[in-house]
């Protein structure tokens, strides 16, 4: 285990950050300099490029980045919460709580709908981010005694919650027409592809308040991963910090899951990966881990747009198919690693 | 020197299971007093201190911290003082051992310098200095232990205020005897700063090395408390551990030694 200098990483993330942006408003069916979004359309052509930039490439390279941000933020939280370096937004049953409160919206609010976009969207967060927040309490109630968080039985009832709420999804689905079985179906799968301005602003809303209130905790965390009681003994008052940054979280992933739906395994990846590079310290971890985040589900959906091109994957499927032998892999290395018990 | 308690205790009652529960206990520590809680195992010793620590619910009695009531302190204010060591702690992040150790200065708003002058000494204290760049998941239980312990003198570390107050529940288990002798210095020396410390230990010898009084329980019971020559007699450890005790002067240092 050796150690990177943690401002060098920030520093040099901070650098590609920028870089990789510009490269994706590049590259894509045609390729266009990035500098045409200022400057006069003198000729079709050209409006027609500044276009592409302006509705297409820049919203969905902007989701990207936050949700990318978010997500991985959400996971280093959540690790350190649970004190578990594989506790990740979709294992803990965060993900399919937020896809059966958005079905839900979806088919039993669509007369409050009425067609109204903004109205509609925010009432389908606010399913989203209550089943988000639902599934999250029930997993960490079940999984908790009152000898801590046991890793085993918080994997296993995330298992369970997401059985339930998948099964309530379904049967939200039995009660659904046409119209809303389309809209259902988009959270089923994570895909940039519909970013427009108004999800963006949505995203980034939940992506603000996760980055203005989680560094607030840095030391909190760094405390918890002593044990519960331990943060007790330094001051922390845990059941407060527990509440608010699960409340949080929850929020930030019902948004993603809302704006591009189920993104696997970014959560997960992320913040085990930097916490290898630079060490747990969430002082650290947490820009670190939000820079990397949407630095990777860029690249993630770069490579999603361009590997069938003209046609698109959905990145959602990407991530999944890279994390989840990610994920294995980290599974056994801790297993061996462990204690037994404890897994 | 204050002579009001640091730690005080009165008619403490505690249900732990419905088998066991504390019954009317009654502990005063002073600044620079050393308490040892001993007792055969189940009697209620952790239990005790994490009732202290407001962990485990009082159904009577109370716990007052300098003259206020434990739960009337602000959560902050009460950790720069009061620093506790629990009998076992499960850490299973990859953080150095200074890093570690750092942890215990999270309620004090000290200098990074001064943190690092803190918790230097503090590794010091307990002969860990030589493992300060080290990964804490690489090291031995009872190198661990005594970086916890480490940690824990790191948060009371100061050179005034004799309102402070060390809780350790069993600081000696898995230490060999060179570092369980260490312990004993500790202890005596936060207890030199008038800190009052509190300690479960189980081995009688080192806890009459370093306690001043002594509090005897089975089965949730006080069965004897105050001075070593009170306490640490043939007849009452016999009839508390159920082994034929003798009780001797260790001729080095004048504390009891008890020889089973």
């Amino acid at each position: 285990m050796e150690r990177i200098d943690s401002h060098r990483l920030i520093m040099a993330l901070l650098f590609l950050l920028p870089v990789l942006t510009l490269c994706y408003l590049s590259f894509g069916p045609s390729i266009i300099s990035p500098l045409r979004l200022f400057g006069n359309p003198e000729s079709i052509e050209l409006a027609r490029e500044q276009v592409i930039l302006s509705a297409i490439r820049l919203p969905r390279a902007l989701m990207a980045i936050l949700v990318g941000a978010s997500l991985a933020v959400c996971g280093a939280v959540m690790q350190g919460l649970f004190r578990n370096p594989l506790a990740d937004p979709s294992l803990i049953g965060v993900s399919s709580g937020a896809s059966a409160g958005a079905s839900f919206m979806i088919v039993f609010g669509a007369s409050i709908l009425q067609g109204n976009q903004i109205l509609g969207l925010s009432l389908v967060s606010l399913g989203a981010v209550l089943g988000a927040v639902l599934a999250v309490f029930l997993v960490y109630r079940l999984a908790t005694n009152r000898y801590g968080t046991s890793v085993i039985t918080m994997l296993l009832s995330g298992v369970a919650i997401g059985a339930v709420a998948s099964a309530l999804n379904n049967l939200f689905t039995y009660f659904a027409d046409s119209v809303m079985l389309r809209r259902i179906s988009v959270w089923e799968m994570g895909n940039l592809e519909g970013a427009s301005w108004e999800r963006v602003l949505l995203m980034a809303i939940a992506a603000l308040v996760l980055l203005w209130r989680v560094p607030r905790y840095r030391q909190a965390l760094n405390a918890f991963l002593l044990g519960e009681s331990e943060a007790r003994y330094l001051g922390i008052d845990v059941e407060w910090v527990k509440k608010e940054l699960i409340i949080i979280t929850a929020f930030a992933v019902g948004v993603s899951v809302v704006v591009v739906g189920n993104i696997a395994f970014v959560g997960l990846v992320v913040p085990h990966i930097l916490r290898g590079a630079i060490g747990p310290d969430h002082r650290y971890l947490i820009p670190a881990t939000a820079l990397a985040g949407a630095i990777l589900l860029l690249l993630a959906d770069m490579a999603a747009r361009t590997i069938i091109a003209p046609a698109e994957l959905p990145a959602g499927i990407l991530t999944a198919l890279v994390g989840a032998p990610v994920f294995f892999t980290l599974l056994v290395k801790s297993r061996s690693l462990n204690n037994p018990e404890r897994l | 020197m204050n002579s009001q308690a640091t730690l005080q205790l009165t008619g403490l009652n505690v249900v732990i299971h419905p088998g066991l529960s504390l019954q009317d206990i009654e502990l005063s520590i002073r600044p620079g007093e050393v308490a040892a809680v001993i007792g055969p195992n189940g009697a209620g010793k952790t239990s005790l201190l994490r009732a202290i620590c407001d962990e485990l619910e009082s159904s009577a009695g109370r716990v007052e911290l300098n003259q206020r009531n434990w739960q009337q302190w602000p959560q902050q204010e009460r950790a720069k003082i009061v620093s506790i060591l629990p009998q076992r702690s499960t850490l299973e992040f990859p953080f150095t051992v200074n890093e570690v150790v750092n942890l215990g200065r999270i309620p004090h708003s000290t200098s990074a310098q001064e943190n690092h002058r803190i918790v230097t000494a503090a590794l010091e204290l307990v002969d860990c200095a030589q493992f300060a760049e080290q990964f804490y998941l690489n090291l031995s239980g009872g190198e661990k232990q005594r970086v916890q312990l480490a940690r824990v003198a790191a948060q009371i570390w100061s050179t005034q205020a004799d309102n402070r107050c060390l809780i350790l529940d069993e600081p000696s288990a898995s230490l060999d005897l060179a570092h369980q002798a260490r312990i004993v210095e500790m202890i005596r020396f936060f207890a030199e700063q008038g800190v009052a410390v509190v300690t479960v230990l189980h081995d009688l010898n080192l806890a009459s090395k370093c306690a001043d009084k002594f509090l005897l329980l089975d089965k949730g019971k006080t069965v004897a408390s105050g001075s070593a020559e009170e306490v640490l007699t043939e007849q009452i450890i016999g009839e508390t551990f159920g082994v034929q005790a003798q009780v001797g002067t260790n001729e080095r240092d004048g504390s009891r030694l008890i020889i089973t």
